[in-house]
């Protein structure tokens, strides 16, 4: 089974908030959670890719989940965190970074308790939320998939922007 | 041992068999041509061949050959089944029978061999003849022997010790191992066996015994013997030189390493004190040989280079630190780090680099054969080969250049006859040069063939709705259609080259290299390309500058000066500046800050970096100029790499990583822009 | 103790060669022909294998190249018996994947040295 792939073995997850709702990515998928670092920002991009980020020599994109998720957006806090997730798309392991405004506890969720995703109620596209688990039997948290979050389709996007800024250098504002 | 037993079932076995091989002989009298019977006969034979002789029944295995190999061509049907062969080998059977179970009269074997062998054609069938060793020189031989298994080996059952134990076992035997195409962890696979060995041996041994070990892997080794004349194994002084001259001299090539093995050990041999001269020449040559180069795996020097890389921007944050401390002890040690740190980076990166001449000598065979293939006469000729590239650089432009010269010998130079019709020599030429330009190396590819039909080109483009009908592009632009994807002009797909889809892909690759490419054609006379490539791809000197409150890079082989540029130099008819005239030259401008659409007033004095990529030239507007920095080289990612204004990414002393600006393809945009604003100027002026 | 599978469709071979190399510290299991061959070292392990080339069903050259597609036999020593005039199997067998052969007619101790050549 490839590390990229929602290791299904695995029952924790790193919990997180965006917007005050709680999220929570399996912890086979997250590489580590970094403070707020300055992020480089990359010219001409969706908005959602925030920009870049050294870590430790190595150059990873960061994407704002506040505004993947069509949140306004908010200034950073000393709570807000970048999550460090492999993404696997077309065979190829990818590092993302996911600006958070929190990070909680690891949470175990089994099986079980994993409900599927409603398709009423949420504004988002539900191609990326695995299910729903509850917490605390109070509260409901939405576990993603990482792999979907960043869908093929929105990265084609981004090349598309980096194609667009290539192919035509445009003298008017696109 | 008791066979007993064992010699019983062979008996009750063979009379079986005997006895369905008469059913069979039978059988095939009314039907001779049937494949089973014949099958089935020829079966019992070489079985009964095959084994007679390992129950002690030594005379029928001889006997049974013939049979055996008249049945074998009887089943190819090259013999026909007649009834004097089925007669001839019921004879046979029944001679077998009474040998075997001892009883009964057994008929004249000699006769039956002879009946058989007239079918054959009267040729005795040759029987194996016991491989008889060859005795060794009593004084005992010495070879110098290589054993190379081919990767795979051990996927024929192999199991190499035993192999070298056995190779042990004949004599004294000195082992050198071979291990520098041994790869990393990472790549090492298992299964594969990627050392050899270079052995010498003495004993009283022969080259049919040293060849007896190696009996089953002749087929998936190179398995090369020497025998070292005159060296005997009382010559221990002589016997240890030569080990430490294989141990130095370790080439893949047999040849090299035979020779110097073989020349040492006859000069050594005389019996005779050899002259100081000769001596210390022979010294000379084995050292030489241990000091002229050393094998070392691309992995190991690529790992080298990534750590100076390192170091570089460990440096550079050590700078900023020294600079902030304010002391001058730490600052001037800071400063000689820099300069060691800067002369290891050179050298490391020397390492890297190797003369392009051998992937250009790849390339005059694949010409010479494209063009036999398709028809044409076309030579290569080459020049610059020793020009030197970063090794990587080199791997990776190998499948752009072949696309390239596919292309000239398949699309650009003509059949013969229409060369000579247009008063050519019917052969063609395509001539590969490198050449080192500053920072850049520049690689042309030029042909003498019918070059590119713009015209053509334009048409196509058209149709294809690459460009608008009425577009108006100079010729040079014009060219630039053809890496345009699922662009081809050629009327039909060639097995060669197919269709013109490669050269779009050519491109991406040189951009991927951070190269550039261009195009010069005249109709009739030809076609050039030019690529222009960085002589690195990992650590370059850069300029850093600031546009609103982010650095950017731009490497500094391309910067030719910084100008200042005062607020009140700016052209009123809008922030967009265009061009300027520098010293009498009117160069396209961009302004970055508009171009990254950063928000805010322009400081008052701006600067304006003269850039310049081969013959295009172009100002660069930025808020400040920094200074100088050393860049490593950090690849942006794989969602970024459509993005042509940025080549990577580098870190800067503090942690923050500034973006490496792209300088062809600004110049590009600034020539662009430059372009455009002369038409709609040109509009303006006509409309009022 | 080491095994080894007997491929050959003579009785009396198979038993000589189990017997000799028995001498030797090894324990031997037969197969008449290629395909029960197979069968049998679908369902157990074997450190080294002897088999004739000329079999009925399935022929050896054949069961060499289905014994190199499972996991187990893929590294182990694969010897085969031919006769001298059957050079051209020797090498089919070869390509497919053999590491050795044994010519018949042999005796005992030559079977044994070839043995000790392949395995050590």
């Amino acid at each position: 089974m490839e590390a990229t792939a929602l290791d299904t073995t695995l029952n924790h997850y790193l919990s997180f908030s965006v917007d005050n709702d709680l999220y929570a990515l399996n912890v086979g998928q997250v590489r580590e959670v970094l403070e707020l670092v300055p992020i480089t920002k990359v010219p001409r991009m969706p908005e959602f890719i925030r920009g870049i980020i050294n870590l430790r020599g190595k150059v990873v994109p960061v994407i704002d989940m506040r505004t993947k998720f069509g949140m306004a957006n908010l200034d950073a806090t000393i709570d807000t965190r970048v999550v460090v997730v492999e993404s696997g798309h077309d065979d190829q392991v990818m590092l993302l970074g996911a600006l958070v405004d929190s990070v909680s506890e690891v949470l175990e969720i089994k099986p079980e308790s994993i409900q599927p995703a409603p398709t009423l109620g949420l504004d988002l596209n539900t191609d990326f939320i695995r299910g729903v688990g509850r917490h605390n039997d109070d509260s409901f948290i939405i576990i993603l998939d990482i792999d979907k979050v960043f869908s093929t389709a929105e990265l084609t996007l981004v090349k598309q922007a980096g194609v667009a800024n290539a192919g035509q250098p445009e003298g008017q504002d696109s | 041992m008791s066979f007993d037993p064992l010699v019983q079932t062979f008996k009750d076995e063979t009379l079986e068999s005997l006895n369905d091989l008469e059913v069979s002989l039978m059988a095939l009298e009314s039907r001779p041509e049937d494949a089973d019977l014949l099958n089935a006969a020829f079966r019992v034979m070489h079985t009964i061949k095959g084994s007679a002789a390992m129950f002690g029944f030594e005379q029928i295995s001889d006997f049974t050959h013939e049979a055996e190999t008249v049945f074998d061509r009887v089943r190819n049907h090259e013999i026909p089944v007649t009834p004097h062969l089925i007669s001839l080998t019921l004879q046979a059977k029944d001679y077998i029978r009474a040998i075997v179970s001892g009883e009964g009269d057994a008929p004249d074997p000699a006769e039956i061999m002879q009946g058989y062998r007239a079918l054959l054609g009267g040729e005795a069938a040759s029987v194996a003849p016991e491989t008889i060793d060859e005795s060794s020189d009593e004084e005992g031989q010495a070879f110098l022997i290589r054993f190379r298994p081919e990767p795979n080996i051990l996927a024929t059952g192999t199991n190499l010790l035993p192999i070298l134990r056995e190779l042990a076992d004949l004599g004294d035997l000195r082992t050198v191992l071979r291990s520098d195409a041994l790869p990393t962890l990472a790549d090492l696979q298992p299964d594969q066996v990627y050392v050899w060995w270079d052995f010498i041996l003495t004993g009283q041994v022969s080259q049919a015994d040293v060849e007896d070990v190696f009996m089953f892997v002749s087929d998936n080794a190179e398995v090369q013997y020497q025998p070292l004349e005159h060296v005997r194994s009382t010559d221990t002084h002589l016997l240890h030189e030569l080990e430490r001259l294989l141990i130095s001299h370790g080439d893949a090539d047999w040849v090299n390493v035979r020779d110097a093995v073989q020349s040492y050990a006859e000069s050594h041999t005389h019996g005779q004190v050899i002259k100081d001269e000769a001596a210390s020449q022979l010294k000379m040559l084995s050292e030489g040989a241990r000091t002229s180069s050393i094998r070392v795996p691309t992995e190991r020097i690529n790992k080298l280079v990534d750590l100076v890389g390192e170091l570089v921007i460990a440096h550079s944050r050590l700078v900023q630190l020294s600079s902030q401390s304010g002391n001058g002890d730490i600052r001037q040690l800071s400063e000689e780090m820099g300069r060691l740190v800067g002369d290891l980076r050179d050298e490391s990166l020397d390492i890297r680099m190797v003369p392009i001449g051998t992937t250009f000598s790849r390339f005059q065979r694949l010409v010479r054969d494209l063009a036999r293939d398709i028809g044409r006469d076309v030579i290569m000729e080459t020049s610059g080969g020793d020009t030197e590239l970063d090794a990587t650089l080199i791997e990776r432009l190998g499948d752009p250049l072949v696309h390239i010269i596919r292309n000239a010998v398949d699309h650009g130079i003509e059949p013969p006859d229409e060369r000579e019709a247009a008063g050519k020599p019917r052969q063609g030429t395509i001539h590969l040069s490198a050449s080192q330009s500053g920072p850049h190396v520049v690689i042309t590819i030029q042909d003498d063939g019918h070059g590119l039909d713009l015209k053509r080109i334009r048409e196509k483009a058209i149709s294809k709705g690459l460009i608008s009908p009425d577009a108006a592009l100079s010729d040079k632009e014009a060219a630039q259609l053809i890496f345009a994807a699922g662009f081809s002009t050629a009327d039909q797909v060639t097995n060669v080259s197919g269709r013109g889809v490669g050269m779009d892909v050519v491109r991406q690759s040189i951009h991927a290299l951070r190269g550039t490419v261009e195009i010069d054609s005249e109709l009739g006379r030809g076609t050039t390309i030019h690529l222009t490539l960085p002589l690195t791809l990992a650590i370059i000197e850069g300029l850093l500058v600031l546009v609103d409150d982010q650095e950017y890079v731009l490497p500094l082989y391309s910067v030719e000066e910084c100008l200042e540029f005062q607020a009140t130099e700016r052209t009123t008819s809008g922030a967009k500046e265009h061009v300027r005239d520098v010293r009498g030259q009117m160069l396209p401008m961009v302004r970055l800050r508009e171009w990254l659409k950063m928000p805010g007033d322009l400081p008052d004095i701006e600067q304006i970096v003269m850039t310049q990529v081969g013959s295009r030239r172009a100002g660069l507007i930025v808020d400040s100029v920094i200074g100088k920095h050393q860049t490593v080289i950090k690849p942006i990612g794989h969602i970024f790499e459509d993005m042509r204004a940025f080549s990577g990414a580098t870190i800067l002393g503090d942690g923050r990583v500034a973006l490496i600006l792209d300088v062809s393809w600004l110049i590009t945009l600034a020539e662009e822009e430059h372009h455009r604003a002369i038409q709609s100027h040109t509009r303006e002026l006509v409309v009022s | 103790m080491p095994s080894v599978l007997v491929v050959d469709d003579s009785t009396s071979v198979r038993q000589m060669v189990g017997f000799t190399l028995k001498q030797i510290g090894f324990e031997p299991t037969e197969a008449e022909d290629g395909a029960v061959a197979l069968q049998v070292a679908g369902s157990q392990g074997f450190d080294l294998v002897i088999t004739d080339l000329n079999m009925p069903n399935l022929d050896g050259i054949e069961l060499i190249k289905a014994l190199r597609q499972q996991e187990k036999h893929k590294y182990i020593p694969i010897l085969m018996l031919t006769t001298e005039s059957q050079d051209s199997k020797k090498q089919e067998g070869k390509a497919v994947g053999a590491t050795g052969w044994i010519v018949k007619p042999f005796r005992p101790d030559q079977l044994q040295a070839v043995v000790q050549k392949v395995m050590g």
